[in-house]
């Protein structure tokens, strides 16, 4: 059953066709089913009895991205977004969610990240004023991510910290089954973590995380005691300062603006102007900034591998068509995502590592 | 009836219309405190949202059990429309003896719409128990006394008291929690209940209109003091003060 | 199609070979999505809880090849084979009212070539038609195409229906937009229309697949003129003392210069948007037009404008709500701002000679208002030629019967009424929206005997009639 907030958006997206275009799964799997439109209107069904929430819409409400390119367009203010989450809450109510989404919320609940696997440490100082809360994407699965986001922090002279137990955030969780008190749960523990830290300034990796942490936080009555900002304002700040030199590398790319980083946080600057300092000639894809198109999250990669790697051809396809042979991003889902669908002639790379090049 | 040894509470709540001007109507903030609070509360005993509205309301209800209540109680008869905060907190009275025994009564401290704030104290008064308004936050204690903190105009009032007791709670007091999975489990296939006149024992001239020593005359939005306000985005900022400006100037 | 036990399971794995297990769906759910398009009934249907007119099947083939032998077996099992492009459709054209196979075209939707010396750009027919005027946008040109369903509908769609956008005075509707296609026969062959248009070698067989709403064929590929992007586009508004005057001056500016956008609005459009945009109660005849391309020649148009305006006792409101309309041009139709369930809508357009524009005008307005109390009709012109225009009638119940039975019988004699004015008056069935389901009774009407042509055309390419039934009066 859903709330009657999301009822009332449901109904209002159940006839409207305005936001297909800028559906990333649907411009690909080609389904009707993957429009805003056709979730709206299922769900606006089911509310008025003449159809049923079974497992086949629930796998439709999986089939998303969250990555709210709807909700940007939507002139009238709609967010399918939210009626899609409360309908992933249903299909675990009802106990009608795919076995791979199961599988995902078995692996955090046994290990707190969408891997089920042991999250690695790094390196860190005690009692830093600044604490870098990596994530588990870049944890697991992007590494080289954190590594020459760290080593920055060390030309900048600047001495942090990261947690040992790096508590989720609750984005992840929230993205999978709906905004439940699991999730502000999640999202309280993780709090706590931070304060007990004592650092007054987080910086956060993942935009996933940072979005959670801005937006949803707050709407939970949960505030950390610390400043949260993303990693690469940070960056861009160091660099302002004068406390990170960069040379020009002279080349050109393209940069991928992450759904969260351009529609929850919408931070479109600092990348750009970090990019400007090492010399990069920004050859810009033609829907960016708020209008950028989602690559695929890597939640969504645990659960529909297949689509997702379509969403991230999806992606290439617009990189494709601009100027450069290099694609950069900030995000480490992107990475983990675009990394499975490199063409040839096209190289990625993170941020962070292209920055410690201009450092040289 | 309500005794202080009892452990299940009860909250009153009202759908008001949607302050967007858009149909449908949306539970009244403060009320959304008073269940807060009362879920917040809650130890071994159930909670009860109890609601006198239109058969429209039903889903509001049913959403509610969703959020964590145990039960719903939807009181719907044609003779209670038109019920001012007399009538209507006699009727809550009566539901309220029938459905109890409640150790706490939660109530908003009044709803945005009628803005009368009446209804706690009179329902507190027709059930003979002590009513602590403008409630903050509180911390019940074994001896069943109530340690409550209150709003006043200039300040913060600490104030012990008696339960069982009527409490009317700020809007935005206690934060909204969201249904948790086994919540929303628990509340599959629950239904809400209805009471009707009849059911209450009431007698039909003790409600409604006919039971009302009060009548809404006329009500009108206010056409002065309003500010207009619109959202600009920063170029248009730039171009409609210098025009402004230049309208002042010259 | 009669499923008998595993048959279907049989069909299933047959279409499944040609287009992967993936691209097939079959559950209820998933149906659902193809069961309602922008048909008023379909949604009224929908709102009021009833049994959607869904496929068995739906196929999403990735390529002409597949389609050709999707086509082959839907042939062989005689299957009916629903076309569905963006199900934006407001006449009902892809619902799948016989059952059987919907086949989305969405996943079609490769850009095939810009070729910037001929100016033109080519794309699959699945492709959403605001991702090929963003293609032709990343390289600096328009295909002019810009309906309000520009980002709901597709390249095939507005083929398939014949469609039209707001740019049309100047740029052409999308019969002149196109050059060239590629088409699936119903048999299974693939066909491509000649390399160009405007030869002399027998009738354009473009022209025969532009407009048959998936009874003849599918369309899979299709060329499209591409335009320079305008130096400048100026906007100019004018209020008519009446009617007769309006148009008058609408053909005048047509047989001069080339207005881009030209819209020109009854009274009673012309008083509730006036309000809207200026807050001011005024009557009369609005008209909005907009001039583009190179500036020099664009402030000559402006200037003969305003003249032939002037002639007509056009006043003079300047560019400002042009401008406005022109920002807000697709506001209108997201949710709270559109015509929606409850009420009961359509809109008839037809177009006409301006020698009958009038005529038609008060012919539908006064059938449909004095047959129908309650009924609000209003009416634009918004698409003009040398020779006619348009007329954009609009019809608003904003209390229909609850028996959707009842809102049905009601819905289709407002409309039969409405058409059979227009078309005894010199006026068409349709402009732009296409026939699909909505109008298909009316068809044999209008024709006449002409109708053969296209029966005939029906029978020798389809000859087990499995190409979108019931669309068209096919």
């Amino acid at each position: 059953m859903l709330s009657q907030i999301a009822q009332k958006h449901a109904d209002a997206c159940r006839f409207c066709w305005m936001c297909r275009h800028l559906c990333p799964v649907g411009l690909q799997t080609g389904k009707e089913a993957n429009t805003p439109r056709a979730k709206g209107l299922q769900l606006s069904l089911t509310q008025r009895g003449s159809a049923s929430f079974d497992a086949n819409m629930a796998e439709g409400m999986y089939e998303c991205l969250l990555c709210d390119a709807c909700t940007n367009d939507c002139v009238t203010g709609f967010e399918p977004p939210l009626y899609i989450r409360e309908a992933r809450t249903q299909a675990m109510v009802e106990d009608i969610a795919p076995a791979p989404v199961v599988q995902v919320l078995d692996n955090i609940e046994r290990t707190g990240n969408i891997y089920g696997e042991e999250k690695p440490t790094f390196p860190s100082k005690d009692n830093a004023e600044v604490l870098l809360y990596v994530g588990e994407v870049a944890a697991c699965r992007v590494p080289q991510l954190a590594e020459a986001y760290m080593r920055l922090l060390d030309k900048a002279g600047i001495s942090y910290m990261t947690l040992e137990q790096e508590p989720p955030s609750g984005a992840m969780l929230g993205d999978l089954i709906g905004f439940t008190q699991e999730v502000q749960d999640q999202g309280a523990a993780c709090v706590k973590a931070l304060d007990a830290s004592g650092a007054d300034t987080v910086i956060v990796l993942d935009s996933y995380d940072a979005a959670v942490m801005r937006q949803r936080w707050p709407e939970w009555g949960l505030s950390a005691k610390a400043q949260i900002i993303t990693a690469t304002a940070f960056l861009d700040q160091l660099v302002q300062e004068g406390k990170l030199k960069l040379r020009s590398l002279n080349q050109t790319a393209t940069y991928h603006d992450d759904s969260r980083a351009a529609r929850t946080l919408q931070e479109f600057e600092p990348p750009r102007a970090l990019l400007a300092a090492a010399g990069i000639a920004l050859s810009e894809m033609f829907l960016h900034r708020d209008l950028a198109k989602c690559c695929g999250s890597s939640l969504a990669n645990a659960y529909m591998p297949q689509i997702t790697l379509l969403t991230a051809q999806g992606r290439w396809h617009d990189a494709l068509r601009t100027q450069a042979q290099l694609l950069v991003t900030t995000c480490p889902q992107s990475m983990e995502l675009l990394g499975r669908a490199v063409p040839q002639d096209m190289e990625l790379i993170d941020l962070y590592t292209l920055l410690e090049r201009a450092c040289e | 009836m309500n005794d202080m040894t009892a452990t299940d509470s009860l909250v009153c709540v009202k759908f008001v219309q949607q302050t967007d001007g858009t149909p449908g109507r949306t539970l009244n903030p403060a009320d959304e405190a008073a269940l807060a609070a009362a879920l917040h509360h809650r130890t071994t005993g159930k909670v009860t949202v109890l609601s006198m509205a239109p058969k429209s309301c039903e889903a509001g209800l049913r959403e509610l059990l969703a959020r964590g209540a145990d039960k719903a109680v939807l009181l719907c008869d044609s003779h209670f429309a038109g019920s001012d905060s007399y009538a209507t907190s006699g009727i809550l009275a009566e539901a309220i003896r029938q459905l109890g025994p409640f150790g706490l009564i939660f109530c908003g401290r009044r709803a945005i719409d009628g803005e009368t704030g009446q209804v706690p104290p009179a329902l507190a008064t027709k059930l003979g128990l002590p009513c602590v308004t403008n409630v903050l936050d509180m911390e019940p204690r074994s001896d069943g006394i109530l340690h409550c903190r209150r709003l006043l105009e200039e300040g913060v009032e600490h104030l012990a008291c008696q339960t069982p007791a009527v409490l009317s709670l700020c809007e935005y007091s206690y934060p909204s929690r969201a249904p948790s999975l086994s919540d929303l489990r628990r509340a599959k296939g629950k239904q809400v209940e209805h009471l009707d006149a009849a059911a209450l024992g009431i007698d039909p001239s003790a409600c409604g209109l006919a039971g009302s020593p009060t009548r809404v005359e006329q009500a009108s939005p206010h056409t002065s003091g309003l500010r207009r306000v619109t959202q600009l985005d920063l170029d248009t900022f730039v171009e409609t003060t210098a025009k402004l400006f230049r309208e002042v100037l010259i | 199609m009669q499923a008998k036990a595993f048959m279907r399971d049989m069909i299933l794995s047959e279409l499944e070979d040609i287009v992967g297990v993936e691209n097939v769906s079959t559950g209820d759910s998933e149906m659902l999505a193809y069961g309602v398009d922008y048909f008023w009934i379909g949604r009224m249907w929908a709102d009021r809880g009833q049994k959607l007119p869904v496929p068995e099947f739906v196929v999403r083939p990735k390529s002409a090849e597949e389609i050709s032998r999707l086509l082959k077996v839907a042939n062989y099992y005689k299957i009916p084979v629903h076309t569905w492009g963006g199900g934006s459709g407001s006449q009902g054209g892809a619902l799948a009212m016989a059952g059987g196979i919907t086949l989305d075209t969405k996943r079609m939707n490769k850009l095939i070539e810009i070729d910037e010396k001929s100016r033109t750009i080519t794309a699959e027919a699945g492709m959403v038609f605001q991702q090929l005027e963003w293609y032709a946008n990343e390289r600096g040109y328009s295909c002019m195409h810009i309906p309000s369903c520009l980002t709901c509908g597709t390249v095939g769609g507005a083929l398939a229906h014949r469609g039209i956008g707001i740019m049309s005075s100047k740029y052409g509707k999308i019969d002149d937009q196109c050059l060239q296609m590629e088409i699936v026969l119903p048999n299974g062959d693939i066909i491509e229309t000649l390399p160009v248009p405007k030869h002399a070698a027998g009738p354009d067989l473009n022209q025969i697949f532009i407009g048959s709403e998936g009874t003849l064929g599918i369309i899979t590929k299709a060329t499209f003129k591409l335009f320079e992007q305008p130096e400048s586009r100026q906007f100019r508004a004018f209020m008519f003392p009446n009617l007769t005057e309006g148009l008058a001056a609408g053909r005048d500016i047509m047989q001069k210069i080339k207005p881009s956008i030209m819209r020109l609005y009854d009274e009673a459009e012309t008083t509730s948007i006036i309000k809207k945009i200026i807050d001011v109660e005024e009557k009369g005849n609005f008209m909005n037009v907009a001039l583009e391309g190179i500036r020099r020649i664009v402030d000559i148009e402006m200037e003969i404008l305003c003249e032939i305006c002037e002639k007509h006792g056009g006043r003079d409101m300047g560019s400002e709500y042009g401008e406005r309309w022109y920002d807000n041009r697709i506001t209108f139709f997201y949710p709270g701002h559109i015509m929606d369930i409850p009420q009961m809508f359509g809109t008839m357009d037809t177009v006409s000679d301006y020698k009958n524009a009038e005529k038609i005008y008060w012919a539908m307005k006064n059938a449909i208002e004095s047959n129908f109390p309650g009924v609000r009709f209003i009416a634009h012109c918004s698409h003009w030629y040398e020779w006619g225009t348009m007329i954009y009638d609009r019809f608003i119940l904003d209390t229909p019967p609850q028996d959707p039975d009842e809102a049905i019988r009601l819905h289709n004699q407002i409309w039969n009424t409405g058409v059979r004015a227009a078309m005894a008056n010199g006026g068409v069935i349709n402009d732009h929206h296409g026939i699909g389901l909505k109008l298909s009774r009316l068809m044999k009407e209008q024709y006449g005997p002409a109708m053969q042509v296209f029966e005939g055309l029906k029978k020798s390419l389809d000859p087990n009639g499995i190409m979108n039934p019931y669309k068209l009066g096919l």
